[in-house]
């Protein structure tokens, strides 16, 4: 989609740059490309066009889900079994292939046009910076903008926080008072979206 | 390990994710499939999901483009501890690379390249095939390539080398029909020279691929269908050598799985045209 945004003399230039700047150093092509985001953030005059790195930042966090560990979802019946009292000493950790990226730019919605092969939105620097979710779900990639307190949230129970601090947190968020429509962090069991990114859950003891 | 010759598989095509659903949804008629190695030398996902289940309806065999066994760089034991954790998961009938190498300093330059045939060179690649060999715990199986250059400090014939290093390091050999094909234009030698050259015993498999004429050289480019004259020395090669495990190779231009296999159809035909002219002078 870096390719495609940028026309193939712009990306030419670009990967010209990036080759001289960091040539292949892991026998896998694979891997070559993992530092193009940085690359495109700090150096001119790409680094004057946000979106490009937060484009070729998307690509890279969409190829990583792909073909990332794999890790078995938190299923819906396994949310389903947990006793109620148990809830509040829950911590969830995030798939490994599961990363959250920083936007300040409407790059996502650039990649979703360019991707449906629409004409992308003029590039525009966003009011507040947004968080994106990158994560597998059923072999494919994914990526959705998460609202602000579903990212707060996310990084609070990444950090290892548990599911009833994190209600509280929630509860006493300045962004639920703002936005009081974000969606949930984790949604109810009983909704598909529950069985996403979150790859394995524990109660710490003495809880089991 | 072993000192059984692999076994041989037939007609085959290399694995290609364009493919993915029409190996998996219908049964078509390939034998066993090739995959690069390091298309799946990742963490996991689709691309090792979709492997798992390849292999359990054909044969597979790994063939490696960054084993680098020629480099003067030290051996990578980062990549190759993941291409035996690859292996392990696989249990291909062989592993395959390239003799070349494709970087040194730290540098990769993902591109298969020629080295001096020397003896120096000679004692190097040896010495390195057999650690890899160690390493594996199983023979290495090495690719003559396409080049588009030489080196004045050659000492023998690049099938002299490519003999030497199967024979002294006890591995066997990919005879790639059209690197040989392709080289040979480039250089100016005999492809008769090189398919007598190199000994029978150690040949495991046969690679057949297009590639692009440039008018006075060509390119190995694997985007084409495989022309006459590559046919031809495929003839040849197969009634040189007999039946050997035969794949197609098409990485770029990549046409619907039906058309590759009719291409295939065209190696078998004149593989079991070779056998019945064989046959009928034996019976003579």
């Amino acid at each position: 989609m870096t390719h495609a945004y940028l026309g193939d003399e712009a990306f030419s230039d670009l990967a010209r740059g990036y080759i001289a700047a960091h040539p292949s150093d892991k026998r896998n092509a694979r891997w070559f490309s993992r530092y193009l985001p940085e690359f495109a953030r700090t150096t001119a005059p790409f680094s004057e066009h946000r979106e490009v790195a937060e484009l070729a930042a998307l690509e890279k966090a969409l190829a990583d889900a792909f073909d990332g560990p794999d890790t078995a979802p938190v299923s819906l019946e396994e949310l389903a079994a947990i006793p109620p009292e148990d809830w509040v000493n829950l911590v969830f950790t995030p798939q490994p292939a599961a990363t959250r990226l920083r936007f300040k730019t409407n790059a996502a919605d650039i990649w979703t046009a360019l991707n449906g092969e629409d004409s992308p939105p003029e590039p525009a620097q966003l009011p507040e910076p947004q968080t994106i979710l990158v994560w597998r779900q059923d072999l494919m990639s994914r990526f959705r903008p998460l609202g602000p307190e579903e990212a707060m949230m996310w990084a609070e129970a990444a950090k290892g926080v548990r599911f009833g601090v994190l209600c509280e947190m929630v509860a006493t968020s300045p962004a639920r008072t703002k936005r009081s429509s974000a969606r949930r962090p984790i949604s109810r069991p009983g909704s598909k979206r529950a069985r996403s990114p979150v790859s394995a859950l524990t109660v710490p003891s003495p809880i089991w | 390990m072993s000192d059984h010759k692999p076994p041989y598989l037939g007609f085959g095509l290399g694995l290609r994710p364009e493919h993915y659903d029409e190996i998996l949804s219908g049964e078509p008629n390939v034998d066993w499939f090739e995959v690069i190695s390091e298309n799946y030398m990742i963490p996991g996902g689709k691309p090792l999901r979709i492997l798992d289940e390849i292999r359990e309806r054909y044969p597979i065999v790994m063939h490696g483009v960054s084993l680098s066994i020629a480099s003067t760089a030290p051996l990578d034991m980062d990549y190759l501890t993941e291409l035996k954790t690859l292996a392990d998961r696989v249990d291909p009938k062989w592993i395959s690379d390239h003799l070349c190498w494709t970087g040194v300093h730290g540098v990769n330059l993902h591109d298969l390249l020629p080295i001096p045939y020397t003896k120096e060179a000679l004692d190097h690649v040896v010495d390195r095939v057999a650690r890899v060999q160690d390493f594996l715990g199983r023979r290495l199986t090495l690719e003559n390539v396409s080049s588009y250059v030489t080196f004045a400090e050659s000492e023998m014939s690049e099938w002299d080398f490519v003999s030497e290093v199967a024979t002294r390091a006890d591995c066997w050999l990919l005879f790639d029909v059209n690197n040989v094909y392709v080289s040979s234009y480039n250089h100016g030698f005999s492809t008769r020279d090189f398919l007598h050259g190199v000994p029978r015993d150690r040949i495991v498999q046969f690679h057949l691929a297009g590639h692009s004429h440039e008018g006075d050289h060509i390119v190995d480019t694997h985007d084409h269908p495989v022309c006459d004259e590559v046919w031809d020395f495929y003839r040849e090669t197969v009634a040189h050598f007999g039946p050997v495990s035969t794949m197609i190779e098409r990485d770029d231009n990549i046409p619907p799985l039906a058309e590759v296999i009719a291409e295939l159809d065209i190696a078998r035909r004149i593989a079991g045209e070779v056998a019945e002219a064989k046959h009928v002078v034996a019976a003579e």
